[in-house]
């Protein structure tokens, strides 16, 4: 399996806080990894860090083998907690920009997830709800034939329906040669889609586990491993 | 770049379209005013107060357009070099510049011939020619440039702080760095105006109540001039300066 993402003892501190402590992972190709946390834990710094938009105080992050920077930019899709359009966009435009711009946007594949996200491109960004531009978010992100997808809170903040179809969209459109971060605290509805998970508590690194031998050597499911894990936070 | 430009430009074109379309309607006003008997100097007053505040309005949205290069994922995630996005912004700003001074070239034509009561001919017997158009011109977007560029780093300083207060700290940037500039020119330079800058020279003539500068060019062009060559340099450093900042400081 081709490493997609690797830490390497990275640490964030803002001031005297520390976002992230000494983080060391890796994921694999074809891998669908859960990054779990209570808030403030520093998953959304995590993702930055990868997606270069927020720089390490120590260590390195790598994407397929090179230090993150403007290259990697162009392999790495990654889904924010805030918008990745503009208010004056159409959905068309919204499209258009990323076809402009990433050599890996795959303009079919937004067409099909557009009808399956039931959008359309004369829609104003402006008038979407939340829920609606979370599903052209996903669009947007998926569109891409990334080999790192990253989803910051995908589904907080959407209703159930909506939820669920996002979590058979990211399933149904992502691409198997690549690996997909995810973070969440919503386990219930999500847990159903991990290959592994990555837990970290007040910037550490708890533990990086596939799902399966957690389930068996622990008997729990990811759900309970989290209520136990973060019960006192 | 182009393609930064082109989202740039849809962006801001709502408010770009409405500055042309008022500065129109008022230069329009005063061209029908003056037609009616205004005074040619309230006329010219007016018009040049317009001018200003739409050249104001344009710049300002060229300064928030790489504020919002700055702080929005969808522009910070794209898989660009630094510079690109700089030039981009820079190359809206000319646009918007070239915009006003085409319409400021239109008006004159229409609004000068129209006024009986002030001679134009020593602006017109020494200015239109081609050597002082161009070096105007040059000069003009130079300055909107070169300003623009020490607005972007005071910009890029103040985005690389996580504190609340922080435009107060690219605001007293901008200035710092504009009076260290200001004195090292006068350091190297003196205090004489001539050989100012590079485009336009301004004479600078001792008179009974002082120093005062000659509004008449000693001539229009000189690249090698010193000041100059240092606000090309200094505004080289400040780019690179602003590249360092978004590759490393400044965060989302």
């Amino acid at each position: 399996m081709s490493q997609i993402l690797k830490f390497h003892n990275v640490g964030k501190s803002y001031g005297v806080k520390k976002a992230l402590d000494d983080v060391s992972f890796e994921i694999t190709a074809g891998k669908i990894v859960g990054l779990l946390g209570s808030n403030g834990s520093g998953k959304s710094t995590l993702m930055k860090i990868a997606a270069g938009v927020a720089q390490p105080t120590a260590g390195h992050v790598e994407v397929t083998g090179m230090l993150v920077g403007s290259k990697t930019k162009g392999l790495t899709s990654f889904m924010p907690d805030s918008p990745l359009t503009e208010d004056w966009m159409r959905v068309a435009d919204a499209l258009s920009f990323y076809n402009d711009f990433y050599a890996d946007f795959d303009a079919g594949k937004a067409r099909d997830m557009l009808d399956f996200m039931k959008l359309s491109g004369r829609d104003r960004v402006s008038a979407l709800s939340k829920g609606m531009k979370e599903r052209l978010q996903l669009t947007l992100v998926l569109s891409r034939n990334a080999k790192l997808y990253m989803l910051d809170e995908p589904i907080g903040g959407v209703d159930p329906v909506a939820r669920g179809k996002i979590l058979d969209a990211i399933v149904e459109y992502y691409n198997e040669d690549s690996s997909i971060l995810v973070s969440t605290h919503l386990l219930n509805d999500i847990e159903r889609i991990f290959d592994e998970v990555v837990l970290i508590r007040e910037g550490k690194l708890l533990l990086h586990e596939d799902v399966e031998s957690i389930r068996l050597n622990r008997g729990k499911s990811i759900d309970e491993l989290f209520k136990e894990v973060y019960a006192e936070c | 770049m182009l393609k930064l430009l082109k989202y740039d430009w849809k962006r801001n074109s709502t408010i770009y379209y409405a500055t042309v379309a008022v500065l129109l309607i008022v230069q329009a006003s005063l061209y029908i005013g003056s037609r009616k008997g205004w005074l040619d100097v309230l006329v010219i007053g007016l018009s040049i107060m317009a001018f200003m505040a739409a050249s104001l309005v344009l710049f300002l949205q060229a300064c928030s357009t790489f504020n919002h290069h700055l702080k929005s994922f969808n522009r910070r995630l794209l898989p660009l070099k630094p510079l690109q996005e700089i030039a981009a912004v820079l190359l809206l700003n000319i646009i918007y510049t070239l915009t006003i001074m085409l319409i400021g070239a239109i008006v004159a034509a229409v609004m000068i011939p129209a006024m009986d009561n002030i001679d134009f001919s020593y602006i017109i017997d020494n200015w239109l020619k081609p050597a002082p158009v161009l070096s105007i011109l040059g000069y003009s977007l130079w300055s909107s440039v070169n300003l623009l560029i020490w607005i972007m780093l005071a910009i890029a300083i103040a985005r690389s702080f996580k504190v609340k207060h922080r435009f107060w700290i690219g605001l007293a940037a901008f200035i710092a760095i504009q009076s260290i500039i200001a004195y090292l020119s006068y350091l190297l330079f003196g205090p004489s105006g001539e050989a100012a800058f590079g485009f336009i020279q301004f004479r600078v003539t001792a008179s009974a109540e002082g120093e005062a500068i000659a509004m008449m060019p000693t001539s229009w062009f000189n690249p090698l001039s010193g000041p100059f060559i240092m606000e090309i340099v200094t505004t080289v450093a400040a780019l690179y300066a602003i590249v360092y900042l978004m590759n490393r400081k400044v965060e989302l």
